[in-house]
């Protein structure tokens, strides 16, 4: 047989904890044996079809969650066009009922952890710097130390970020002399 | 083929009193001329005896038994019956005891050839014997049961059932690795992206949790940046979660490239 691609919907999945799960419902699959509400088109082959009724989808919905930390809410059919693509602010993502769009405060707070995260480790070379340049005896050079620390401290909360109406306002406030590379838009900070 | 010379004839020895009917076919051929002539020979009988069915031909010619049918027209009895051949006195048996019940018949054809017909007309099937190693021999179907005891080794495996050996991975999916694409798949039902983590969830269901998964992230560069390590969450009889984090120092929850799940265990 040749090589066979499975046919999917999208469903925007809104959790009681407010965040939001994006399923690819298969409607065309292959197995030995019919999934719950699907019926053969080649059993032979081991296709099969299952329509994304409402019945099917929430069987699949309340399944898949069925052990899961988080619980399902609501949920409804998607274009797969419309999910964004860059995932930095994947965290921030809801479903206003038209479109998934970035819930700016969560996005936000993404952004500061991300920077608390970063610079955990720029702020320990600082410490060295600091006691070096104490060891030297420069004291000109301790109050720099001091100064770098306190822009570091005060980075979550730039106006820039408060101010931010979108990922991309975000994104752009990023000051990579201080902390690196910014992370790329496919991860996620370790909680 | 069965030939008879002027020394030789076929008898029947029956062991009861059901009725039976014999009908003989044959032809003889006189051997100076090649003149052959068609011949036959009815027989009733209805006692426990050998009685003769196809008598001897004359001498210079060779009887060529075409047919011999014996019948059990008994409405409820049942015979033995043993047909021999006699030449010159000495006695061979042409074929095994054969139990026939009412309306059963044991029938020669042509080619010598013993059949044994049921009141129905159905032919009675060769018992083969049980392949194995060193016998060859008939062989059936495992069952569900068979290939998760996983044990016979004198059973065929089929294409529906093979996936019940314990050995045998029951599903197994590709995706990307922000759960857009399902890019490959056997027996699972749907990918969820979460925020950190992607919920696969499963067609046929494992027996119970207790089921191995095999979970890979495929790396986005051959680095500790760009390593992916995989993990899983939460393993349901159903459905499994699986997350990865990167292979820097301190690690961070990241997206891999792709996932390649499977799993392994009894199914439901």
């Amino acid at each position: 047989m040749d090589h066979f691609t499975p046919q999917l919907v999208k469903f925007a999945i809104t959790m009681m904890d407010g965040s939001l799960q994006v399923m690819s419902f298969v409607t065309v699959g292959r197995g030995n044996r019919l999934p719950w509400g699907a019926s053969w088109i080649d059993s032979e082959n081991g296709l099969w079809r299952r329509h994304p009724t409402d019945e099917n989808v929430r069987y699949e919905i309340l399944k898949t969650f069925e052990d899961h930390p988080e619980q399902p809410q609501k949920w409804r059919m998607v274009d797969a066009a419309l999910i964004p693509e860059d995932r930095t602010f994947r965290g921030a993502w809801e479903d206003d009922g038209e479109k998934i769009i970035h819930n700016m405060e969560k996005a936000r707070e993404i952004h500061r952890e991300r920077i608390h995260y970063a610079r955990q480790g720029k702020i320990k070379e600082l410490d060295v710097a600091y006691q070096r340049a104490d060891e030297d005896g420069n004291p000109d050079g301790k109050r720099a130390v001091v100064a770098k620390k306190q822009i570091l401290r005060n980075l979550p909360d730039a106006t820039e970020i408060r101010n931010a109406k979108t990922p991309e306002d975000l994104k752009a406030f990023w000051p990579e002399d201080l902390l690196g590379p910014q992370p790329i838009g496919l991860r996620v900070e370790l909680k | 083929m069965i030939n008879l010379e002027s020394t030789d004839k076929i008898s029947l020895i029956s062991s009861g009193t059901a009725d039976l009917d014999v009908f003989a076919s044959y032809v003889d051929r006189i051997s100076s001329t090649e003149v052959q002539t068609p011949g036959r020979k009815p027989t009733a009988i209805v006692t426990a005896a050998t009685t003769d069915i196809v008598l001897a031909p004359a001498a210079g010619t060779v009887r060529n038994i075409k047919s011999i049918v014996i019948k059990n027209k008994h409405a409820s009895g049942s015979q033995t019956v043993t047909p021999q051949i006699n030449v010159s006195g000495t006695l061979y048996e042409l074929c095994s005891d054969c139990i026939l019940l009412a309306g059963e018949s044991l029938v020669l054809n042509d080619a010598g050839v013993w059949f044994h017909y049921d009141a129905n007309g159905g032919v009675y099937g060769q018992s083969l014997p049980t392949a194995s190693d060193t016998v060859v021999g008939g062989i059936r179907i495992a069952t569900q049961a068979e290939q998760e005891g996983a044990t016979s080794t004198v059973i065929a495996v089929s294409p529906g059932r093979q996936h019940y050996h314990p050995g045998s991975t029951k599903f197994w999916v590709k995706f990307a690795g922000n759960s857009t694409t399902i890019n490959a798949s056997y027996n699972m039902t749907s990918i969820t992206d979460g925020t950190t983590q992607a919920t696969v969830t499963i067609a046929t269901d494992f027996s119970s949790a207790d089921w191995c998964v095999q979970a890979t992230a495929v790396a986005a560069a051959a680095t500790a940046a760009g390593a992916r390590l995989a993990s899983c969450l939460t393993m349901a009889a159903g459905s499994i979660i699986v997350f990865c984090v990167d292979g820097n120092a301190t690690t961070a929850l990241a997206d891999p490239t792709s996932w390649c799940v499977a799993g392994m265990g009894d199914h439901a």
